[in-house]
């Protein structure tokens, strides 16, 4: 469904790593306003979101969560659970049921004992736990190629490669999508949780 | 020629043909020069569906004759089909007459056509270019109305173009500029629309030749 400046967005998990990727066009119809949209983000060092739909909804729901998970942190004292991230920006989301925010979301994370998580949701906040997951208007191009080439315990790199080529392909077949894709791979490894953005052109 | 005798389906008629014609015609960058000595007619390569893209490396010049070609945008069927009656209209008249007609006689015949579907019309935006005694350069609407120009761009992306091309355009240009000229012109616009894209075709057509190029994007 297209919510009027479309995207595409991808998300894939393996055992202690989550890949987040999406293009970078903002187009107002047929008129692309911006080739370096940013729609892809790092939220925390364990944490990122990919989004799809309206550009506007899409940073104002980035803010929010960024400054909640900032909020909880500060008067807890503790950070939250990237499951528990994930169902309070749900919880909000279904606040505006009414006026909804136009943007699909994918939340991607590790938690502290390691375990990879993905979520994603629809503009009214339900919340659903995945493998793998495409939004946007490109989503049904990019699915294909997940789904025929994924496994749960393919290697980063292979992970990251798929993501990529998943976005591509998107854009090959999408006019809302294109202009490069941004990346954001969050890994756990012996302990500690390294989170990493790229950007490539297409 | 048959009057329509019910005003009220004339009226839905008309409407829905406005809707099919604003997403048909939509999806395009086509692109036409006229200088002293040469006609150039440039082109994009994507066929869209919405926002699928539907085909990528889709020809929307068509050659007519060895010294005649046209740009097709809107609706691939009509365009087909209009481009070979063009063409095969244009050889009985060369072979019945033993004179090659001109452009502009090339243009108000399809201009009569399209004029007769009025109410149905053929979803279509040409350009047709050409050098009979000169080099010509004519637009060419879904109602059939013929207008003979210097520079033109149809399609989503021709905002875009002509910008370009209004920047650029000179009467005395060099082939190699103003193909330059017309590839820059279509490249911006595939830049900045979202329906026009996947690679550039360019014909010059001169005195007594007719060139064609293909750009990759």
């Amino acid at each position: 469904m297209s919510y009027g400046t479309g995207a595409t967005a991808v998300g894939i998990k393996g055992r202690n790593y989550v890949v987040l990727a999406a293009e970078r066009r903002v187009s107002y119809g047929g008129f692309v306003v911006s080739r370096s949209a940013k729609k892809v983000y790092k939220i925390t060092d364990y944490l990122g979101i990919a989004l799809a739909g309206l550009f506007a909804d899409m940073q104002a729901i980035a803010k929010v969560i960024a400054a909640e998970l900032s909020y909880h942190e500060i008067t807890v004292g503790r950070r939250l659970s990237v499951k528990a991230a994930a169902k309070l920006l749900a919880t909000i989301l279904y606040s505006y049921k009414y006026f909804p925010f136009l943007s699909e979301v994918l939340v991607g994370g590790v938690e502290e004992d390691g375990r990879a998580r993905l979520y994603v949701m629809d503009p009214v906040g339900s919340l659903i736990e995945d493998d793998y997951a495409a939004i946007g208007t490109g989503a049904s191009i990019a699915i294909g190629l997940i789904e025929s080439n994924y496994n749960i315990d393919m290697p980063l790199d292979k992970a990251k490669e798929l993501a990529i080529s998943a976005v591509k392909v998107a854009i090959e077949r999408d006019v809302m999508s294109g202009d490069g894709i941004d990346i954001l791979i969050i890994h756990s490894e012996n302990g500690t949780t390294r989170i990493k953005e790229e950007s490539i052109r297409v | 020629m048959i009057l329509p005798n019910n005003i009220n389906s004339n009226i839905a008629r008309e409407q829905v043909q406005k809707l099919l014609l604003q997403k048909a015609l939509h999806g395009t960058t086509t692109v036409g020069i006229r200088t002293k000595n040469f006609t150039i007619l440039a082109a994009d390569r994507r066929a869209t569906s919405g926002y699928y893209i539907a085909h990528k490396k889709i020809r929307k010049i068509v050659q007519i004759t060895d010294y005649m070609a046209m740009t097709t945008a809107g609706l691939v069927a009509d365009a087909q089909i209009l481009a070979e009656w063009l063409s095969n209209h244009l050889r009985y008249k060369y072979y019945t007459t033993k004179m090659k007609p001109s452009v502009r006689s090339a243009a108000e015949y399809l201009s009569i056509i399209l004029h007769s579907a009025r109410f149905y019309p053929y979803i279509v935006q040409l350009l047709l270019g050409g050098y009979d005694t000169a080099p010509r350069l004519f637009n060419i609407d879904w109602f059939g109305s013929v207008t003979e120009e210097e520079y033109v761009a149809t399609g989503s992306g021709s905002p875009i173009a002509i910008g370009v091309i209004e920047d650029g355009y000179r009467e005395n240009l060099t082939e190699d500029e103003a193909v330059e000229l017309a590839k820059r012109a279509v490249y911006a616009a595939t830049k900045r629309d979202s329906f026009s894209g996947n690679g550039i075709d360019v014909v010059v057509i001169g005195e007594d030749y007719i060139k064609w190029y293909s750009f990759n994007l």
